[in-house]
Order: structure tokens, then sequence, then C-alpha cells
């Protein structure tokens, strides 16, 4: 197991700057996730690690050894492409082998190493398969059995999810998730998609433009975003703008709002009559008045969709400002309908 | 709906056919009936009033394969056909690899350059190399300016005039082949080989040239097909030393006005044109068997 440390790395195409001073520290065994919209330096990153970019400034290091400018040949990292990138004019025990010959691994080591990885991804019996001949999520997992035979010591994964189905997604999230955990291997795995970032990840770094937005675990980054960019960019959100009223104890804040006092969960920073939004999750509001010390907003009923397990709302407040709510399937609400909305400082959450 | 129904399915099936019919009529007529006409001839004998006599020989094929000087210039068209082949694919390889794989704004221009052979008329491309390769010309004179030669080297009216002349003009014929198949080579696979371990070297041996087969098989089956078959550079530039079949052919046929003959010697390059192909086929046949 490896430790990898990226410390202050910078890249530039031409007059073009991809990635801004970046830094990261990943535990050993860690499965650090890299979450943002296109453009934003993660593949970059990830390719700078891989050793396919050198970057114009920083360090890469595994371990204890500097890795920044090696080639990729040299630095034991196992990377699982978008496009799979099995070698299509060999077949699936063939494509297993390459990195062991390369390696110079002895031929009855190699059969046993590969049969044991085979088993692992459960393509036991489709060794002399061609990748042609292979479903999506097969080929997946020979990429993903590719990776890992080799041993290395950091596993890059540059969202390998993105040309499956939907449902197959779902599967192979855990399927990695869970391969990863058994194999205890250092991983970086590259995603646009949020949901995806928050179920696999040990931590998550948001990053736009080329720097990182927030670095944290799934949960902090859901429940405790560090900008309203990151709010909107992991989850759907509400915001409703107010003034800060108050100084309160316990990390809780008063906001003055059109529709009165609310109060959220917040960092320390903020200064009694400075401008601030409300953050709260469409799921973390609850028809009603809620429990005591909830805030409570009245409003009208705009839309109402039915998802088979859920109903999404689009509520209306006075001044017509809409707010998202996730009601259970079973709620009556429809269109029109007044009705008071509740939620829990907790959930609530306090941004510039 | 309505009109679907009304065409019979024997009217759906002639649809196709009536299509291909102008196609058809006129491969029958420029290319079927003419190489009829010249495998009748050949077998023809001669005659000094008429292209050639009434009655029927087997002699233009005996006297051709046993004549040392003709089966000579048979071996060195096949020489010649292989040694061009060999060069444009080893020039043109890189070229092609960077073609694919560049993201230069130059890549057009590029283009252009891979294509200006192919831009310029036969017989004036042809002369264009006449001066820079004769006696005195643009090449001898430099390299003599230079110091480097005492004498004019002799680099026309022999193999390497017709060598370097083909080399150029075929060049495009096999950067193109092979660039369409490199650049349907993902470049993820190379990523992916030199994450795995391997050197540049070995992931072009191991991955890139494996792949590339199809562009490979392809391109030099072009380039020898057409170099073998030449005529106006050997002609040109291949003097009395360095003529090639298809040059006695037409010396045949024009020059001696012996036409059985000739049709004889230029079936005679067409079926060895054609068992080479097909051998090199079978031989290349196991390197794209488990492509795509």
């Amino acid at each position: 197991m490896t430790a990898l440390n990226i410390q202050n790395l910078c890249k530039s195409f031409g007059s073009v700057e991809v990635l801004r001073d970046f830094s990261l520290d990943i535990r050993e065994g860690e499965f650090v996730s890299l979450l943002g919209p296109s453009g934003c330096g993660k593949t970059t990153t990830l390719r700078c690690v891989a050793g396919f970019e050198f970057p114009n400034q920083g360090k890469i290091v595994f371990g204890q050894k500097d890795m920044t400018y090696l080639a990729p040949e040299k630095r034991d990292v196992g990377m699982v492409f978008q496009s799979y990138a099995l070698f299509p004019h060999l077949t699936v025990r063939e494509n297993l082998a390459f990195g062991l010959e390369m390696r110079g691994i002895a031929t009855e080591e190699m059969r046993r190493r590969i049969d044991d990885i085979l088993q692992m991804v459960q393509l036991t019996g489709l060794d002399d398969r061609f990748p042609r001949e292979l479903s999506g999520g097969q080929q997946q997992r020979v990429a993903l059995a590719r990776a890992l035979v080799i041993e290395p010591s950091v596993l890059l994964l540059d969202e390998p999810l993105a040309n499956l189905d939907a449902s197959l997604r779902d599967d192979m999230r855990f399927f990695i998730r869970d391969l990863q955990q058994r194999v205890g291997i250092t991983s970086i795995y590259v995603t646009h998609d949020q949901s995806e970032a928050i179920v696999m990840s040990d931590r998550i770094v948001v990053m736009f433009d080329g720097q990182i937005a927030q670095v944290g675990t799934p949960r902090e980054i859901h429940d405790m975003p560090a900008s309203r960019r990151v709010a909107e960019f992991v989850g759907r959100s509400n915001f409703i703008e107010g003034t800060v009223a108050s100084a309160a104890s316990g990390g809780m804040q008063k906001l003055d709002t059109p529709y009165g006092i609310l109060s959220a969960a917040c960092t320390s920073g903020f200064e009694k009559g400075s401008k601030a939004g409300l953050m709260i999750r469409p799921e973390n509001i609850e028809l009603g008045t809620g429990k005591t010390g909830w805030n409570t907003l009245n409003a009208v009923v705009s839309k109402a969709v039915y998802l088979g397990d859920a109903i999404n709302l689009s509520l209306r407040l006075p001044d017509n400002q809409t707010v998202l709510v996730d009601a259970k399937a079973d709620c009556t609400v429809k269109s029109g309908d007044e009705l008071e909305v509740s939620f829990s400082p907790a959930n609530a959450w306090l941004l510039v | 709906m309505t009109v679907a129904q009304t065409i019979s399915p024997a009217q759906r099936r002639l649809g196709p056919l009536v299509l291909i019919v102008p196609a058809i009529a006129l491969l029958f007529a420029f290319f079927v009936l003419p190489y009829f006409s010249i495998i009748v001839m050949s077998f023809r004998t001669a005659s000094a009033s008429a292209p050639y006599g009434d009655s029927y020989t087997l002699v233009h094929f005996t006297t051709a394969l046993s004549d040392s000087y003709t089966m000579g210039i048979l071996a060195r068209t096949l020489g010649l056909g292989l040694l061009v082949t060999v060069i444009t694919l080893i020039l043109g390889y890189p070229v092609a690899w960077h073609l694919a794989r560049t993201k230069s704004r130059w890549k057009g221009l590029l283009y252009t350059f891979v294509l200006s052979p192919l831009l310029v008329g036969l017989v004036v491309r042809t002369f264009g190399w006449m001066i820079i390769l004769s006696k005195n010309g643009v090449a001898n004179q430099s390299l003599a300016w230079l110091g480097l030669t005492d004498s004019p080297l002799q680099l026309m009216n022999n193999n390497l005039g017709v060598t370097i002349a083909l080399v150029h003009v075929f060049l495009p014929f096999i950067i193109l082949p092979l660039l369409g198949n490199i650049q349907a080579i993902n470049p993820e696979l190379e990523s992916a080989a030199r994450s795995l371990g391997a050197s540049r070297t070995k992931t072009f041996f191991r991955v890139t040239l494996p792949l590339s087969m199809p562009g490979i098989q392809a391109g030099t089956i072009l380039v020898f097909v057409l170099s073998i078959s030449a005529y106006v550079t050997p002609a040109m530039l291949g003097g009395a030393r360095a003529k090639t079949m298809s040059v006695l052919v037409v010396q045949y046929l024009v020059d001696n006005f012996r036409w059985p003959a000739g049709a004889a010697l230029a079936l005679i390059l067409a079926f060895t044109a054609i068992v080479t192909v097909w051998l090199y086929f079978m031989l290349t046949r196991n390197m794209t068997r488990r492509l795509p």
C-alpha cells in the first residue's frame, strides 16, 4: 500500500492554464474521487499522476519516491480508461497477461495470478473470448482486472462507468468499491457524476476551473459545502437569502429573511448584518409544522411531479421564489394547495 | 403504406439490379471484353499483314517463358515492385502515424504535401525527375558543388532513378490506407500499454503495429501492383538498362507490331502479379485474423 502526495501541481497547455496549485495527500488504501464539470482539470490531474502529462510545476510522490517526471511504464500504476482500452487483438487472458509479461513474471505465476483475478471479477471461463465478444459490463471488469493484476501501487480510474447504461452503472459502483476495499489499493477516481463520487469515495475533491474548491468526506461535501457552486454541483439545493441577525452559540446563526427569522448551521466568520444565503436540500424539507425549533415556511404548491417512489414538489413562496421539496409518494398534495413546510436548522447551511 | 403494397416482391428484388446495370455494362465493355480479346490474341499465330494470324498456338508463351532475357525483365519488375513497396512502407508509416495522431493546425497542409505527387500530371512529374536526376541535373550539380562527388553519378537510366520516382508517386497510396487505419485505433490503447509497463517501442510492436496490419496489407498490395504495372516512369527514367515488363510489352505491341507475343507477355505479368498478391494475402492472413 502506498500513500500518494501531490504538491502544488500546475499545468498549462499553451496559454490555457488547466491546473493551478493543486495539492492533495492521499492516505494508504484511500479511495479519493476528483469531482467536477468537464474542463475542471480532474482528468489532467489523473494523467499527470499516470505519467501521460508532465506538470509545469509541482511534485508527485508515491510513498517516498518522486514520480513527477517518470515515464508511465516506470510508475507502477494501474489505470482504467473510459473507453476500457482493451486490446482488441488479444483475448481476455492475453489482455491480462500483457502487464505481467512486461514485468517478466514466470508463466506459472502468471497463470495463477490471472486465474485469481478472473475469479475476483467474476469472469472465470471467459478467458478465451475477445473483448468484442463481451458485454459492456464484462469489458469493464476485464479492464479493472487488467489494471489490478499487475498489483500496482496506485489505481487510477478515468470515468470508468460513463459508457455503461444506468442500471449496470449502479451495480458497478458497488462492485468497484468492494473490490478496491478488498485489495486495499490507494485509488483516484475521476468523475463528473456527484452521486457516483458520494457512494464510492472515502473523500471527494471538488474541482472548478483547475482549482480545488473543497476536499472532504461525502457527507461534508454534501451537507456542508464550501460554496454555493459546490452546493449546486453536488446536489439539488434551495437558497433563501437574508441578512445575519445575530451571533448564536453552537455553530448556529439566525438569518433575517423575508419569510421570518430562520436559523441554520454554519462555520464561523459570519458577522451580524452581513448578507448570507441559507441552503436547504429538497430531501430535508418536510410537509407540516415539524418539531419545535424548526424553521417553517408558508407556500403554495405550483407543481407536483409523481416519480413512483417520491413526489417532487415545486413550491412558491409569498414573493414568488421557488422552493423544491421531495415528498413521500403517498402524499396527496396537488397543484394550488396552500401548505406549511419545515426543516431542521441542523440541515440548513449558511453560505456567503 | 399503400405505395409499398403495390410493389411486388419480385419487383423489389429487381430494383437494386436495375441500378447496377450501367456499371456492369461499362465493366463488361471496357474491362471484360478487352481482357478476353487479349487472352484470345495471345494464343493466335503471328501475321505480317494483320494484327494476328488465323490459327492457334502456344508458341508465344513457351518462347517467353524459356527466354532468359524476358524472364530477367520479369524478375527485375517483381524485384522493383518489392523494393518500392518496402521503401514506401518504411517512409510512409511514420507519416501516416503522425498525420493520424497530430492535433497541429498544419494538418491540412500536411495532407496537401502527402497528396502532392498526385496533383501533378504523370509526364510532367517524370520530366521533373529527369531534370533533377540527369547527368547535368540538379542533384549531380548540387553534389559536385558541395564537393561530395568528383564525377556525375548515374542517377537515371537505371533501377535507382525508377525506384526514386516510383516511391515518390506511390507514397500517397500507402499513406492514405494506413492513415485511415491508424486513425481508427483508439489512442487510449497506446496509453493503456504504457501504463501496463510497455516502453514506447514495445507498445508499437505489441499494440500499434498488429492493429495497423489491415492498412499495411491494403497499402502494400496497392503499391506493389501499381509499381509492377507502371509504364511511363520506367519508360522515361529506366532507359535500356532498367526495362520493365510493361515497357517490354509496349515495345512488342507498338515498335515491333508483335501483338500476340505482346499479349502473352502482358498475361504472364498479370498472372504473376495475381499469384504474388494471393501468396502475400495468404501469408499475412494470420496477422489480421484476430482483428475485428
